[in-house]
């Protein structure tokens, strides 16, 4: 077990220095630089001025030379600045961190414990009416323009009803919240409906899996057997045929890891969160070069461990690929 | 009776008046939100090149002068100034008791270290052009600024309204990663408080403001990204503030039942801009034919909703630049139609233009992501096609569209707006030297009299003399049609209606807003001052 983690982890360095390359390349392919929000088409900076500027940050060097300027940094972990504010990006990317994984920890939790009963559920009872409406709601859910749903959602439960804040994290106010449990609270009034929002629209693709997962599981001999034998159908189903058939969701969930530093620009720009989408989708924007490399190099982290973890989890989990293994 | 009543009224309005007056002085608290698109990047002056930072910049720093209300300038640091030699001096007489919000007072030596910042290479400063005529900068007193330039440069004096920074706040460290461009320190009437990035930036009014303590408690900038939900948000009345699309103003007067609407000429302009090197509008006639052919009132009020005005030349209309005396030109086909047969282009059996065998066809360009902008190079299709001018549209991603097209001079004509500065110094624009890769004449306009009119305008600083020359430069301009000049927009906004002392005037609207406030009894935010 050690020693294929050490060789799957070594792997990782080639597999992220390609990724790393392609990026920094391709991303130069984009017309502009980071330099233009500041200056393009604005008659009060002169073009003399912004030449200055490019060669102050070092862009004016043949892409190559950048690159490896870029790389010897990146192994002290040295990301380098933003070139739109001058500040460190890591801590422009630690900044947006703790929102950015409370949405998402929260909304793929709500996903998960939504989907799967749901899934399992019209798995087992396949083709019932139960299992078509539901398959009605969920794909209505995942083909609703997000930004529909969230001006809606807004507008019923923010404008009319006044139940819940439209947009934002926190509260004007919210410093002069004495305890620590009106903020908690202040905080999760605004979070309720980025979190249904997010929910709703990921519901359909988990819990096709789950139901198409089930399905399968159910006809086993296994679950034949275990019917024979006499067990209640809470054995049967609910113990026997759900654990195997959450085998392959594990595998799913590793998959899932980068998702929660992944931010929805869509989501993040309507509810005024301040995410790591917007954040990416910012500096793509406004090509801050440094500040695109750092994410992609973190969320490329993310996903290839996410699929080493998904490996590793599912070797725990199914006894028949340890003993292969 | 009814005489009787009439005499009598004259003593009620007096009573009213003695009454109310005492009442009007205005009163201090509440917290004024206001909206944005975008979040600011960095709150440095010499730095900042965003509007939003701009935003807060203009609360927290001062400037050596700024623009009153009618855009002439006038002192805010500086007590005064006096222009001696005919502009090659400039000496500023700077307010005494300005105190940083440190408290550490505010001196010559401050601005000393702005100037010197503005001019280091190693600061990345967008500013440092508007400063290269000046010679020196010398402080003869704690109090006195004394500028020398090379040659006189009328613009140049309101380059000065560029908020000055500290000295002792900057002294160590890199400038332009210091800390304090997140957390500035200022003269203003507000100080600075709180920025969670991408959510809000929170000021407190500054009690010791030279201006007086401003009314409100707090100013808080809230990032809102998307218009739609800032409108609901305004709706909902959480934000103060917003700028509204013209169909939002145009919206039912029920939406707005606790926002006020108002509207202003934006300082800018939207163009048709010809490639002048093209063989097609190299002749004056043609231009001017287009210009004729293309009906701008009905762009204004297609796509604009009447909210904006159609222009003549190359100034914002609320600029004293603009030349009022000169008429946009009219919507007239059949003159236009005459024009381009003087010019040689005669229509064929289904109306299309031809000369020496070729159709009049071209590309007109503009951005992608700006609607108005889309639908207004469609109306000039048409409109153009019923002429028999057969016009391509391409709308290009922006970056895209400016470097492979506009920046090497590939294209025919474009549609693009100019954001220009609040002084008519538009060499860059027009200036025959400026054609080279990247620069803003990329239409290749070149008129021997309007480069030395453009440079004259720099040189004098008599507002009279200075005003007859942007005059001239106007009309020259119109006359040569290098641009179809379409319109300039109304600026949209809506304040909340508790809110009392916003006054439009050619500056804008936000001008006096250190004098704005709420009566007690309206006010909606409680705050603690904190002294």
């Amino acid at each position: 077990m050690i020693s294929f983690l050490t060789r799957r982890l070594l792997q990782l360095i080639p597999t992220l220095f390609g990724i790393s390359i392609i990026s920094f390349f391709l991303m130069q392919l984009a017309p502009g630089g980071p330099v233009d929000q500041l200056t393009d088409l604005n008659p009060q900076i002169t073009p003399a001025a912004k030449e200055h500027i490019r060669e102050e940050m070092g862009l004016n060097r043949p892409i190559f030379v950048q690159y490896g300027v870029w790389l010897k940094h990146l192994v002290t972990l040295d990301f380098g600045r933003s070139f739109k504010d001058h500040r460190p990006v890591t801590e422009k990317i630690r900044e947006r961190l703790p929102a950015t994984l409370l949405l998402n920890v929260l909304s793929i939790g709500l996903t998960l414990i939504i989907a799967l009963p749901l899934g399992f559920y019209s798995g087992l009872r396949a083709n019932s009416f139960f299992d078509k409406s539901l398959t009605a709601f969920v794909f209505l859910g995942f083909s609703m323009p997000t930004y529909v749903l969230a001006l809606a959602l807004m507008l019923i439960f923010g404008l009319h009803l006044g139940w819940l804040p439209m947009s934002g994290l926190t509260s004007l106010d919210w410093n002069e919240h004495a305890s620590w449990a009106a903020r908690s609270l202040d905080m999760a009034r605004h979070l309720i409906l980025p979190v249904i929002v997010l929910s709703v629209t990921s519901l359909a693709g988990l819990s096709r899996y789950a139901r198409s997962s089930m399905l399968e599981v159910i006809h086993q001999d296994y679950i034949r057997t275990a019917i024979a034998k006499g067990l209640t159908p809470w054995r049967v189903y609910g113990v026997h045929a759900v654990r195997n058939a959450l085998l392959p969701i594990i595998t799913l969930l590793g998959l899932m890891l980068p998702d929660l530093i992944g931010g929805g620009v869509i989501i993040e720009t309507l509810f005024a969160y301040p995410g790591m989408g917007r954040l990416g989708y910012d500096a793509i924007l406004s090509r801050d070069y440094n500040l695109i490399m750092a994410l992609t190099v973190f969320s490329a982290v993310l996903t290839v461990l996410g699929n080493l973890a998904a490996d590793v989890a599912y070797a725990w989990a199914d006894p028949r690929i340890r003993t292969q293994s | 009776m009814r005489h009787g009543g009439a005499e009598r009224l004259p003593l009620h309005v007096l009573l009213i008046f003695f009454l109310c007056f005492p009442v009007l002085a205005a009163d201090y608290g509440d917290t004024y939100v206001d909206a944005s698109i975008g979040d600011a990047t960095v709150l440095n002056p010499v730095l900042s090149g965003d509007s939003a930072s701009n935003d807060i910049i203009g609360l927290v720093y001062n400037g050596l002068v700024k623009y009153d209300k009618g855009l002439q300038i006038v002192g805010d640091l500086a007590a005064s100034y006096e222009i001696k030699r005919g502009g090659l001096e400039i000496i500023f007489h700077l307010r005494r008791n300005v105190r940083w919000h440190d408290g550490q007072p505010f001196t010559a030596d401050d601005v000393l270290f702005t100037y010197e910042k503005l001019r280091d290479p190693k600061v990345q400063t967008p500013y440092a052009d508007q400063f290269a005529d000046v010679q020196s900068v010398t402080a003869p007193d704690p109090y006195t600024v004394r500028v020398l330039y090379k040659q006189p440069f009328a613009p140049g004096l309101i380059s000065w309204g560029i908020g000055i920074v500290a000295r002792h706040v900057y002294k160590d460290g890199d400038f332009n990663t210091h800390p304090a461009n997140r957390r500035p320190i200022g003269t203003g009437p507000y100080r600075f408080n709180e920025w969670k990035t991408d959510q809000y930036i929170r000021l407190d009014a500054n009690p010791d403001s030279f201006e007086g303590r401003p009314y409100f408690d707090r100013y808080i900038y809230r990032i809102i990204p998307d218009q739609a939900v800032q409108f609901m948000e305004m709706r909902n009345q959480s934000i103060d503030n917003i700028n509204l699309t013209p169909d939002q103003f145009k919206a039912y007067d029920a939406i707005f039942q606790n926002h006020e609407r108002y509207r202003y000429p934006a300082f800018k302009y939207v163009y048709m801009g010809f490639n002048l090197r093209h063989p097609l509008f190299k002749d004056v006639r043609v231009r001017r034919a287009m210009a004729l052919a293309i009906d701008r009132d009905s762009i204004v009020k297609g796509i604009l909703l009447g909210l904006g005005q159609p222009i003549s030349g190359p100034f914002a209309v609320s600029s004293w630049a603009y030349d009022k005396t000169v008429a946009p030109l009219p919507y007239d086909s059949s003159a236009a139609r005459r024009l381009l047969r003087d010019a040689g282009w005669i229509p064929d059996a289904q109306g299309h233009l031809y000369k020496d065998g070729k159709p009049f066809s071209f590309t007109l360009m503009t951005n992608q992501g700006n609607k108005v902008r889309e639908l207004c190079v469609e109306i000039i299709q048409q409109q153009l096609a019923a002429l028999g001018i057969d016009v391509q549209v391409r709308v290009i991603e922006w970056s895209t569209f400016l470097k492979e097209y506009v920046d090497k001079k590939n294209f025919d004509a474009v549609v693009l707006g100019w954001s220009t500065g609040r002084d008519p110094d538009h060499y860059g624009i027009w200036h025959s030297s400026q054609q080279g890769p990247g620069q803003y004449n990329f239409c290749s306009y070149a008129n021997p009299d309007v480069d030395r009119l453009l440079v004259e305008g720099r040189r004098t600083f008599d507002f009279k003399k200075r005003e007859a020359i942007y005059h001239q430069i106007h009309a020259r301009i119109a006359a040569d049609v290098p641009y179809v000049f379409l319109y300039c927009p109304d600026e949209l906004q809506a304040i909340h209606k508790r809110i009392q002392g916003p006054d439009v005037a050619p500056a804008g609207l936000g001008w006096n807003f250190h004098e704005w406030w709420v009566p007690k009894d309206k006010q909606r935010y409680k705050t603690e001052m904190v002294p």
